[in-house]
């Protein structure tokens, strides 16, 4: 023992506050994180430092964390817990989970109990977000109390409790430039085939030969219609061909043969008479747990190598309980035509709604928002993959720690809110072939992808691509001339939740040259985009036109979730290619993993001064490509002197953007009635509530402590004719700050 | 993670289901090819009238459907189990099928209940009786019949079970006929739900030919 680590033991024995000062005086190597810091305690209280914690849905407990030097850290926590719970903590990680049963600790409240939750990589520099999650929708009649996490590292001074960074200020927003696009893309002609006689939730697609269409709905019909009957004129005749299917969500043939994914098993539809019509319903499989659960359905159908695909939703009906799931739910499930043969090729979807052929053969999903989704999601399907979504037990067999990322983020609110249908567009459509585009069961329009391969997977970008129709889409199928037929599907019934009503659709692509951005790909040092027509000479060489945003997601098994690290990133050159239709972007940091939002200015034009009918794109950077730098050219003499005012930042755009990112796909600030109240006009409204406690009903003047209260705890009082649970608890993912702007913001709007 | 604790169905044989369902299929066909006094949207030729035929989930049981055999004699048929689990009349001059958001409850007075939970087909085969896997395999709509089918599986042995639900528009009887292929000579299927309160009560099936049995008032 040297002597200078006897002297400290000395001083010890004779000046006790020396030591203390000399320990002090050396930086720990542990950091406390406190409850009294935490994002947003929700509906749950505060006795001085400690969060007494009763109600699952609403606390966002979290904090970001900064390391100098990557380490390994043990996180424990400070709680006592009188009674045990039916479900456990999360505690996410950095993105990494791991679960916490939460011990009783005894009735004695201050019997303060550590609870080891394991070890971490702590990775350096950038902020690490740590959330501690309360069971979802779990409510318990006594507190969890909760004093604070703890992080033990090993290097001194090493870890820094860093303020929330929020969300940095955006640009302002017109349509295809920070908003959802208003009108019909330009190359796209529609024709509108709806009967007005008829209700058709389509949910099923496919064509039959060159030129038969035939569609399932919601309610269980097969029709057939001609494509040369359909003058766009008169009603289409549609046959009714099949009946008394139960919710059919995916349609594909093979061979002249007919399959359906019904709601609890995949059937094949038989005319063995040659009457043209079905009366033998083959159950091809349904080899998998069903529960009455209204959520658990069979979406997509895609036939290749004689096995049929589709994938299987996650029930509901429970969420605001637990989150049980009947096994297997969540899965791609493949299956032979004829013998049934079933396996489960992948894993830890929610609400899969859309499945479809991608580029390269690949097979493509679209999940929705909610649960362990912090957004919506297009993803690549591969053998063994889990994408996330977990109930608790008995978990999926292909649930493992580190899950498939998504191909393709698609932000919730701003590109997408119920992704529908994904459909390989075609040699025909010109610039876009090749391209996916997918519609929207809630936000509307075309979306379009363009993917890439990246270190083996595919990953890429979302465009804007088309609003301005009358259905919401949900399937499509392309007839040979590559005319797109898409079916649209309402919530509800027609006109009950949504403006939009079903029906199908004829979209045509005219060949016409619109200016927009047409791809994305990665570089190790920046993205390139690719427009469809040449820049006008001397334009876009200047990085002022470009806003860069960088986010990453971390799925918790509450509702939802806000975007994580969102930053500004700096464009430290644009250079323009050769032909003028490739800009390099140089960004200033890429971080695997994270989203990149690029706004182009709309002062950017083409060749013969064309404008852009939308500059907007999501790029989901899974993998940097190694070693594939994109070229940095010198700028042209002049290029960077433009007086050009790219964007304007008026400020007070967070209400809007929060409004728009977690309200606007059921709630309206105008007369459109969508799955939630309308709150036009609601500053200082009569409306009715009800207690769903006692189911009493009374009048309220709507005020900013009743919106507050709406979002922080949905249930508490809820908008006559509106079921419990309706609302996911979009409280839990919002901090003080943000829930004060957003009811400002509504509050404000709605006096409109 | 936590371990799992659900084993997925074991893979199924890659032949004989498809082709036996065809095979069936082609005979039941044949056999209905007969002119029959159905509602005047099947004369048409679009089966799967709801009015008679109803595959959505019965009364909280996820897989089963529903047939109205008579006049207003409904069966309810648990399609996991291979078993009726509800014969009852609907209420005069009402439906008998009550159908909320894609389910549907029976309704109207119940002539019979299902078989217990714990009641399953058993099969005697070499001195031993099992209860074999049950899967599914279809139903088909013809002019006086309606079809099921199921497979019944122990190990390698499959046997096929189908049965017919005759239409009596007119009558309210209730008649279940029933047939078992593959049955090796000395084995034996036995039904769960026949027997008492059933013509005849029999409860064993042998052999491959049409075993009909009529509840009885």
């Amino acid at each position: 023992m040297s002597r200078l680590s006897v002297s400290p033991f000395l001083l010890a024995l004779l000046f006790p506050g020396a030591v203390l000062a000399a320990e002090t005086a050396t930086p720990p190597t542990s950091l406390d994180l406190p409850a009294t810091v935490i994002f947003s305690k929700g509906p749950n209280r505060f006795v001085d430092d400690v969060l007494e914690i009763t109600k699952g849905r609403g606390a966002t407990i979290g904090w970001y964390v900064r390391a100098g030097k990557e380490e390994e850290v043990r996180v424990s926590v400070e709680y006592t817990c009188a009674k045990p719970l039916n479900q456990a903590y999360q505690l996410s990680f950095d993105g990494h989970d791991r679960f916490w049963n939460v011990a009783p600790t005894g009735a004695n409240d201050t019997a303060w109990t550590r609870a080891d939750l394991g070890t971490f990589r702590l990775r350096a520099g950038l902020p690490v977000l740590i959330l501690l999650v309360p069971p979802t929708g779990t409510t318990y009649p006594h507190p969890v109390r909760f004093r604070r996490l703890i992080i033990e590292g090993t290097i001194p001074g090493n870890l820094a409790l860093v303020t929330a960074p929020g969300d940095p200020p955006a640009p302002d927003a017109t349509p295809g430039f920070g908003e959802k696009l208003s009108s019909r893309h330009p190359a796209l002609e529609s024709v509108d085939l709806r009967d007005e006689s008829l209700t058709l939730r389509i949910s099923g697609m496919a064509m039959r030969g060159e030129d038969e269409l035939l569609f399932t709905t919601w309610d269980g019909d097969l029709y057939r219609v001609g494509l040369d009957s359909l003058d766009g004129k008169n009603p289409p005749p549609f046959e009714k061909i099949a009946r008394g299917l139960s919710e059919p969500m995916g349609l594909a043939l093979s061979d002249g043969r007919l399959f359906v994914t019904e709601k609890n098993e995949a059937t094949e539809l038989i005319d063995a008479d040659g009457d043209g019509f079905f009366e033998t319903y083959r159950c091809v499989s349904h080899d998998w747990p069903s529960t009455m659960d209204y959520h658990e359905y069979l979406f997509g159908a895609v036939i290749r190598d004689g096995h049929l695909f589709f994938s299987n939703s996650v029930g509901m009906a429970e969420r605001g309980k637990d989150n049980y799931q009947a096994p297997m739910r969540g899965s791609v499930v493949k299956v032979h035509l004829d013998s049934g043969a079933t396996t489960f090729i992948a894993g830890g979807l929610r609400t899969p709604d859309g499945m479809g052929e991608g580029p390269g053969g690949s097979l493509l999903v679209t999940d929705n928002q909610g649960e362990w989704l912090p957004s919506n999601k297009l993803v690549h399907v591969t053998e063994g993959a889990f994408f996330n979504f977990r109930s608790i037990p008995p978990w999926h067999p292909l649930d493992r720690p580190v899950a498939t990322p998504p191909a393709v983020w698609l932000p919730q609110g701003e590109i997408a809110a119920s992704p529908t249908g994904p459909v390989l567009l075609p040699d025909s459509w010109g610039p876009y072939a090749g391209h996916v585009i997918f519609g929207d069961a809630t936000y509307g329009g075309l979306q379009r992808v363009f993917l890439e391969e990246v270190g083996g997977d595919l990953q890429g970008a979302v465009f804007r691509f088309s609003q301005g129709f009358r259905h919401l889409f949900h399937r499509f199928a392309f007839a040979p001339n590559g005319d797109l037929y898409a079916g649209g599907i309402a919530r509800g019934k027609d006109m009950e939740f949504i403006h939009r009503v079903s029906g199908l659709t004829r979209i045509r692509y005219t060949g016409g040259t619109v200016f927009e951005p047409l791809a994305a790909r990665l570089r190790s040092n920046g993205l390139e985009i690719e427009f469809t027509a040449p820049l006008a000479s001397g334009e876009g060489w200047n990085p002022a036109a470009y806003h860069v945003a960088h986010w990453g997601y971390q799925p918790t098994q509450t509702y939802g979730g806000q975007k994580v690290r969102h930053r500004i990133g700096g464009v430290r050159s644009a250079s323009v290619s050769a032909d003028r239709r490739r800009v390099f972007l140089e960004l200033n940091e890429l971080v695997p993993g994270e989203v990149v939002h690029v706004r182009i200015s709309p002062a950017i034009t083409a060749e013969g001064g064309k404008k852009l009918h939308a500059g907007e794109l999501w790029y989901t950077a899974n993998r940097l490509p190694e070693g594939e730098p994109g070229e940095v050219l010198p700028s042209p003499a002049g290029a960077l002197s433009s007086t050009d005012t790219y964007f304007r930042f008026s400020g007070g755009d967070t209400g809007r953007l929060l409004f728009q990112s977690y309200c606007a796909a059921c709630h309206s600030l105008d007369d459109v009635k969508l799955a939630g109240p309308v709150l036009r006009g609601i500053a200082g409204s009569k409306r009715l509530v009800r207690d769903p406690t006692t189911g009493e009903t009374r009048e309220i003047e709507a005020d900013a402590a009743y919106l507050r209260q709406s979002i922080l705890e949905p249930n508490a009082l809820l908008a006559e004719g509106y079921p419990e649970n309706l609302m996911p608890p979009i409280g839990a993912i919002l901090s003080e700050k943000q829930i004060d702007e957003l009811v400002e913001f509504i509050m404000e709007s709605g006096k409109r | 993670m936590p371990p799992f604790n659900y084993d997925p169905p074991a893979p199924l044989p890659e032949i004989p289901l498809m082709n036996r369902f065809l095979l069936h299929l082609s005979c039941l066909c044949a056999l209905n090819a007969l002119p029959a006094n159905l509602p005047a949207e099947e004369k048409a030729g679009l089966p799967f009238d709801p009015e008679r035929i109803r595959r959505l989930s019965l009364d909280g049981v996820p897989r089963s459907l529903s047939i109205r055999q008579g006049k207003s004699v409904w069966l309810g048929y648990d399609l996991e189990r291979a078993a009726i689990m509800k014969i009852w009349r609907a209420p005069e001059g009402k439906p008998g099928l009550i159908v909320p958001d894609f389910t549907t409850r029976s309704s109207g007075e119940t002539l019979r209940k299902g078989p217990a939970k714990e009641e399953r087909w058993r099969w005697s085969r070499n001195g031993k009786t099992v209860e074999p896997a049950i899967r599914y395999l279809g139903c088909t709509q013809g002019d006086e019949h309606f079809h099921l089918s199921w497979e019944l599986k122990d190990g390698e042995s499959i046997l096929t079970l189908r049965e017919k639900v005759p239409f009596e528009p007119d009558k309210d009887k209730v008649t279940r006929q029933l047939a078992v292929e593959g049955l090796g000579e000395g084995e034996e299927l036995h039904p769960p739900g026949l027997g008492k309160g059933w013509y005849p009560d029999a409860t064993i099936l042998t052999g491959a030919g049409w075993h009909s049995f009529v509840l009885q008032p």
